[in-house]
Order: C-alpha cells, then sequence, then structure tokens
C-alpha cells in the first residue's frame, strides 16, 4: 500500500512539474496511411485500399513527463510511435521536436535530432544485432553522433551506461544472446541513452518480459527519467504498466485518439465509453471489485475501411439512440448491433439455410430462414425491443433472405439511426487538462434524454 | 536480476517465505553465460566433427602451399626440359643440376611432349590456376555482395534495374560468356580472364546476398539502428552484412572449383593465360594431341583438378552443414 501511495505521490510531483513545463514533442493531425493497393488493377478501379494505422493524431508531450498511449493491438500505437520518431515518414500532419517540423525530413536532415529522439523496442533480443557484442551496440550511437574523443571514451562511457541500468561493466563483451529478456531491454535502454536523448519513445518496452522482471525495467524507466529529466512516450496496452509510470495517458482506438487525461484521473473518472471498457478489463485480485465489467463484443472493424461518424459506435455499448427511438438505449444498443452485423456481411443467408436443411432432412422456407437470421444475429430477445422496431428488424431478416442486400441496410439505417454513426466527435474538454472525443460528454448532443443504463447488461 | 538474489532475503519475514525476485535455494543457479560461437568458431568445430571435410580443407591446403613455395618444392624448374613424352617414373640421367657430375632423376609423373616435367609444371601450375580462381571468386564476391546489398536494401527501381542485369548475366553459360567477354576485351592473359569468369559469378553472389538482405532488412535491430543515426552505408555494412555472411562464405567455397574448371577451360580454349604459362587448363590442352601416345599429359594435370575440385567441394559442404544452410539456398 504504502508503495503505491509514494507512487501516487510522485506522479503528482510529476504531474505538476509537466503542466509547468514546455511542449517538447508535439503532433498535429498525424496521418501514416500504408498503401495496400499493388497492381495495375487496383490502380484502374482507383481503389483506395489504404490502411489508415494512424488517422489523424494530435497530441503533445511536456518536458518531463510521462505520456502512456494505450489501446488494443492493431489501433496504430507503435506506428504512431515509428512516426513520432520519421521512422515511418507521416503521410499527412506534422511532428515537431521543440517547435521544429521534423515529419519527413531526409535521413540527413533527421540525423542530428536522432540524439534527441530515442526508442526502446518491444521485443530486446529483435532489437539487438546479434552479431554484435554489447559494447559494439551502445558505442555505436556514440560513434555515429561524435560522442567521445576516442574508441576508449566511448568504451569507457559505455561501461557507465550498462552500470546505470544495472549491468555489470564487464558484460560489455558479450552478445546479446548471452543475456535474459530483461537484461536484454536494459542493453536497448542503455543504447537510447547512448546519445542524452531528451525524448524516449519506449514501444511496449516490457510486454515481451516477465511479469516480475516488468517491474524492474518500469522501475529503471522511472529512475532514469527522474534523473536524467527525459520525457517518456510509452506505447502500452496493458492499463497496470500505465498506472505505474505514466503521468498522463492517451487512449486510442483505430488510429485516433479518443481521450487524453491525467493518469488518476483517467482511472478514477474514464470519459470515454471505450476507456471504460479498456479499465474494467485490467484484472483485479478481489473479485468484489470486477462488478461493473463492460465486456466489448465484436471485432476491431478493419482500419482500411474504418467506420463513419465515431470509430468505435460499432462496439460501443453506450452508443446515442437516434431521436425517433421509443425504446430504452439498452434495446437500442442491441438492434444497432444486428444492424452492424447486417451491415458487415457478417450474415451468410445460405450458411443459415443450409446449416437449417441439414438439421430437418428438408427444404428451409424463406420465413423460417428470416425468424432464424433475427433469432442468431439479434443480441437478446426480439420481443425485448419496441414493437414496431422488432417488425423493422424481421422485414430487414427477410429482405435479406430475397437477396435485397441494400434494402436490408436502409431498412436498418433507418431504424437505428444514430449520432455517432452520422457524425464524427468533436474534442471536448472535460476537465482540467483532459479531454475526450464523444457524443456523450459533448454538450451539443442531448445525450442526458437517452441515459444508458446498467453498463453491465448491454452488448 | 540474478545478482539481486544472493545475500539474505529482504521480504522473507519467516522461514520458507519468498519476497519479490527472490528464488527459494532449491532452485538457485549460478550465474551461466551461454557460449557465443563466432563465425570462426563454428568453422573449426564443423572440421573437427566432419572428417571429409577436415580432409578437403587439408587438401585444399596442401595444393596452397605447393603452388606458393613451388620454386622450392617442385623437384625441376619449370623450363628445365628432359627427353619427350617419357613414361611416369621413368628415369632420365644427365648433369641436370650444373654441378659436372651426372644423376638420376625421376619423373614421378612422367614428361611431355616438350620434354618438361609434368609433376614440376602442375605445381608451377598450380600458381595461376589457384591464383586465378581465388581472384576471380574475389572479384565476382565483391562485386555481387554490393549490387546483391544495394538491390535488397534499396529495393523499388534500383533493385529492378540491379537485378535484370544479373538475370542477363544468368542467363548466359559462364563459358560463352566468358568467351564473349575475353572478345570484346581483346587479349590474353590472367587479368583478363578473372574478369571474364568473375563477372559470370557475380549473380550466384547478388542473388543469395539480395535474398538475406531483404530478410535482414526486416529485423528490428535494422530499425533500431536507422533510429539511432546511422548512415545507410554504416546500416548496410555494418549491421546488415554481418549477419549474411554464412551463406557467401559457403557459396564462395563452392565457386572456387568451378573458377578452376572455367579457367582451365578458357586455356583448353586457347582464350586464357599466354600459351607458354604453365596452366592446369594449357597442360591438359597441350596433351590432347598426343593422347594416344602419351595419356598422361593430359590426365595428370586433369586428376590435379579433379582432386582440388573434389577439396573445395567437400569444404563448402562441411561449412554449409555448420551454418545450417539449406540446399535450396546456395548452390
Amino acid at each position: 500500500m504504502s508503495r503505491e501511495a509514494a507512487a501516487d505521490a510522485a506522479t503528482d510531483a510529476s504531474q505538476e512539474a509537466a503542466v509547468a513545463n514546455e511542449v517538447i514533442l508535439e503532433t498535429e493531425g498525424l496521418k501514416k496511411h500504408f498503401d495496400q493497393s499493388d497492381g495495375f488493377f487496383d490502380r484502374l478501379l482507383n481503389a483506395d485500399k489504404s490502411v489508415k494505422a494512424v488517422d489523424g493524431v494530435s497530441l503533445e508531450l511536456r518536458a518531463g513527463e510521462t505520456l502512456a498511449v494505450v489501446g488494443e493491438s492493431g489501433c496504430g500505437k507503435s506506428t504512431l510511435g515509428r512516426t513520432l520518431l520519421n521512422l515511418h515518414e507521416p503521410t499527412e500532419g506534422t511532428v515537431r521536436f521543440r517547435g521544429e517540423e521534423i515529419g519527413g525530413l531526409s535521413d540527413r536532415e533527421m540525423r542530428p535530432y536522432r540524439s534527441e529522439i530515442q526508442m526502446v523496442f518491444q521485443d530486446p533480443l529483435a532489437s539487438l544485432n546479434p552479431r554484435q557484442t554489447v559494447g559494439d551496440i551502445v558505442t555505436a550511437p556514440m560513434e555515429v553522433h561524435g560522442i567521445g574523443d576516442s574508441d576508449a571514451e566511448r568504451t569507457r562511457r559505455a561501461k557507465e551506461l550498462l552500470e546505470r541500468v544495472g549491468l555489470k561493466p564487464s558484460y560489455i563483451d558479450r552478445y546479446p544472446g548471452q543475456f535474459s529478456g530483461g537484461q536484454q531491454q536494459r542493453v536497448g535502454i542503455a543504447r537510447a541513452l547512448a546519445v542524452e536523448p531528451d525524448v524516449i519513445v519506449a514501444d511496449e518496452p516490457v510486454s515481451a518480459l516477465d511479469v516480475s522482471v516488468q517491474a524492474q525495467i518500469l522501475n529503471l524507466l522511472k529512475d532514469l527519467q527522474s534523473e536524467l529529466g527525459l520525457s517518456l512516450v510509452l506505447i502500452a496496452h496493458d492499463l497496470s504498466v500505465i498506472r505505474q509510470v505514466a503521468s498522463r495517458v492517451a487512449v486510442m482506438y483505430l488510429g485516433k485518439i479518443v481521450e487524453t487525461a491525467p493518469v488518476r484521473e483517467l482511472f478514477e473518472e474514464p470519459n470515454h465509453p471505450y476507456t471504460r471498457s479498456l479499465l474494467s478489463a485490467v484484472p483485479r485480485i478481489d473479485p468484489s471489485a470486477r462488478t461493473d465489467r463492460v465486456v466489448l463484443r465484436g471485432t476491431v472493424p478493419s482500419p482500411i475501411d474504418p467506420p463513419s461518424g465515431c470509430r468505435f459506435h460499432t462496439r460501443c455499448p453506450a452508443v446515442i439512440p437516434g431521436e425517433d427511438w421509443d425504446g430504452s438505449q439498452a434495446a437500442f444498443r442491441r438492434a444497432f448491433t444486428f444492424r452492424t452485423r447486417v451491415e458487415g456481411g457478417d450474415v451468410d443467408v445460405d450458411a443459415v439455410r443450409r446449416q437449417m436443411e441439414n438439421a430437418n432432412g428438408g427444404s428451409a422456407g424463406d420465413e423460417a430462414v428470416s425468424e432464424r437470421i433475427v433469432e442468431t444475429t439479434l443480441p437478446g430477445e426480439p420481443r425485448s425491443l419496441p414493437d414496431d422496431a422488432a417488425e423493422r428488424v424481421r422485414e430487414a431478416a427477410r429482405l435479406l433472405v430475397d437477396g435485397d442486400a441494400a434494402g436490408a441496410d436502409r431498412t436498418l439505417g433507418e431504424l437505428c439511426s444514430s449520432p455517432c454513426a452520422a457524425d464524427e466527435p468533436a474534442r471536448v474538454d472535460t476537465g482540467d487538462d483532459r479531454w475526450a472525443a464523444c457524443h456523450r460528454v459533448d454538450p451539443e448532443y442531448d445525450a442526458s434524454a437517452k441515459p444508458m443504463e446498467g453498463t453491465g447488461s448491454s452488448g | 536480476m540474478s545478482d539481486k538474489n544472493a545475500g539474505t532475503p529482504e521480504f522473507a519475514r519467516h522461514a520458507g517465505e519468498f519476497g519479490p525476485g527472490e528464488v527459494p535455494e532449491e532452485y538457485r543457479t549460478e550465474e551461466t553465460v551461454e557460449e557465443y560461437t563466432t563465425t570462426r568458431e563454428r568453422i573449426v568445430r564443423v572440421l573437427k566433427r566432419d572428417k571429409l571435410a577436415l580432409l578437403g580443407a587439408l587438401v585444399v591446403v596442401g595444393f596452397i602451399l605447393t603452388a606458393a613455395f613451388a620454386p622450392y618444392v617442385a623437384p625441376h624448374g619449370p623450363e628445365q626440359q628432359f627427353g619427350f613424352m617419357q613414361e611416369p617414373m621413368s628415369e632420365s640421367t644427365g648433369d641436370f643440376d650444373g654441378d659436372g657430375q651426372r644423376e638420376t632423376v625421376t619423373h614421378y609423373l612422367g614428361t611431355d611432349s616438350f620434354g618438361y616435367d609434368i609433376l614440376t609444371r602442375i605445381m608451377y601450375g598450380a600458381q595461376i590456376s589457384l591464383l586465378v580462381a581465388f581472384a576471380t571468386v574475389a572479384f565476382a564476391f565483391t562485386v555481387g555482395t554490393a549490387l546483391g546489398t544495394l538491390a535488397g536494401f534499396y529495393g523499388g527501381k534500383i533493385d529492378s534495374v540491379i537485378m535484370r542485369g544479373i538475370d542477363f548475366i544468368w542467363a548466359f553459360p559462364t563459358i560463352i560468356l566468358g568467351v564473349g567477354i575475353i572478345a570484346v576485351m581483346g587479349g590474353l592473359g590472367w587479368l583478363n580472364v578473372v574478369i571474364a569468369i568473375g563477372i559470370a559469378f557475380v549473380d550466384d553472389f547478388a542473388r543469395i546476398v539480395r535474398g538475406e538482405v531483404l530478410s535482414i532488412r526486416q529485423e528490428e535491430y535494422i530499425t533500431a539502428a536507422q533510429a539511432v543515426g546511422m548512415s545507410d552505408v554504416r546500416v548496410m555494412f555494418r549491421e546488415i552484412l554481418p549477419n549474411a555472411v554464412s551463406p557467401i562464405i559457403v557459396q564462395a567455397t563452392l565457386m572456387i572449383p568451378l573458377a578452376i574448371l572455367g579457367e582451365a577451360a578458357l586455356s583448353f580454349l586457347g582464350l586464357g593465360v599466354k600459351p607458354t604459362t604453365p596452366t592446369w587448363g594449357l597442360l591438359i590442352s597441350d596433351g590432347r594431341q598426343f593422347i594416344s601416345q602419351a595419356w598422361w599429359i593430359s590426365v595428370m594435370p586433369g586428376l590435379a583438378i579433379m582432386t582440388v575440385v573434389l577439396a573445395f567441394n567437400t569444404l563448402g559442404d562441411g561449412l554449409r552443414d555448420a551454418f545450417d544452410i539449406s540446399e535450396s539456398e546456395v548452390n
């Protein structure tokens, strides 16, 4: 307990320092799209098949703080990290280091900044050249940036660095394969520190390590930060990791930041429904503390063709019902899931029919098939929906069976209209030094009229 | 960290309790370091284990030493003449060392149509043949590795241009390409042979290196090197190539016998070195007219080629096993 309190106090202190401090690294509308269309026909059809890994991220990192970027795998966190270092050239938007634009600089122009921004990688072994000794690995950045006058001087510095990250100086002649995972990550940190950077981007620095070693590495990062005045961008998917070291958190979903807040406030009162569901997924030892689990259903939508409006609306438990919906929000969520599944092409009419025919040993009528589709695709009972809504859902299923997928989409689109699917949520300041991008917190949308009841029951 | 486990536990308050980072006595292990094997150590290890490869290596070393010290080990001078076309193990009697006394010498491999001692000629021929072979492979190695690295590292247009050129070389049989290059360059001489066969061998190295570079380029330590700010040249030569060296070494060992054969073939065709220089290919060529009367003139240098080619091949196969490289990767 006392340890936790001390950690909180430290976080508080660094928060206060961070508020007063300047912005050191900053992105504005940063986008990184990966082109997937590789072929003459793709170009001919003009199909935009780029993967929108990072799609309009505005962030700022202040001097001396630890900014955690958190999100599910595949949400673009690592791409964001690499784009910050200009290892990926941004498709659009800017990255500024101390006010100077560094996005898209050539290797040569970028070199001076490379000694200011360094990176720690996820897989410690893969990030170390297997044919170089630890000494070679740690002195190479110094050679590149002209730090130290002679090889002997650089080796001496490398030994100091090894000691600083908790390794024996005598390890300098060993090869990466001879170390444990935690030690390898310490070498990776020593390499990053070799050029005395101001900013370190740590891309999942502990997710490849044992839990017991994770804490050691995180503590090392924290100690180094306070000793050297580093600013850290910590990319992670593990919220317990973030709680331990971060001062501010940015929550990322499908290439966009949905919420940022100081770490304590985020954990105490998450604003965005996505953050809420992430937090409820943190394992707890005491089962009674696990009452309000928000389980996300469905798969993460493809970043090639992200959902319209709020990107989270396809899975959001708190999706806002349209104005002409007269049922409850929970009922709307169920109908909306039906809509998402139908629109996403998840319903295979032929497969349902074949399955029924196999089970019955005979033919299955259209009516029966559409009933079955409603049964299997709609969460919960159709009865619990408002009567006209249930009828519209059945109608959509019938249209689907008739092969009129567009008609089904239209019917459901009219039934389950939601501002979440229509408009992109804007950044709304929700408190001191925090914001979220969600219609629920936006005063322009009167979400209070359709409150979200009992998050646990929805989904 | 194992070094923190030593000493008395800080967290355990009662016997049998262990705090974080502590390990019960029975699970505590001595700090051990896995042995790192360098390329050289691996080669030595395979030679110790694989007797055939060791034999190959010894034969290769034997030939190299013989060639290097030919003036000291050869029984006669290369231009010293005896009776024409004497059989192997025949003897000549006369004053050969100029001391005024007559002595008897044995021609272990016979003499050729000019009366030169064949064993002597083979030893001197090894100088040119091996030198040309090594120089050829060194040339192909350097050019091929450079081209393959550039193609693999940069990809895109550079890759396309380089690899189409490589395909062009690859499409020609070695000897025909060599003959063509010598015809274009004009003139004879060992340097021309080296360049001609070397160019014909560039494709083998370029392909292997490109493949290796393509896969190594994806490794995270390359990203790390770029994040550190290393130049492309440094990334290529300090980070990528040392990791691609094993298949190139194996390929080089397997290309040397082909280079020896290539040089012999060009010399046999009269496109190699000057006709009077003893090389294995020329020795075979010289004996061709007399093959029915004196088989040993052609067969003896042929045996020398066979031996050294076999030796290099067994050595190369051993190294291939040592580096665990698949047959398809190197050929």
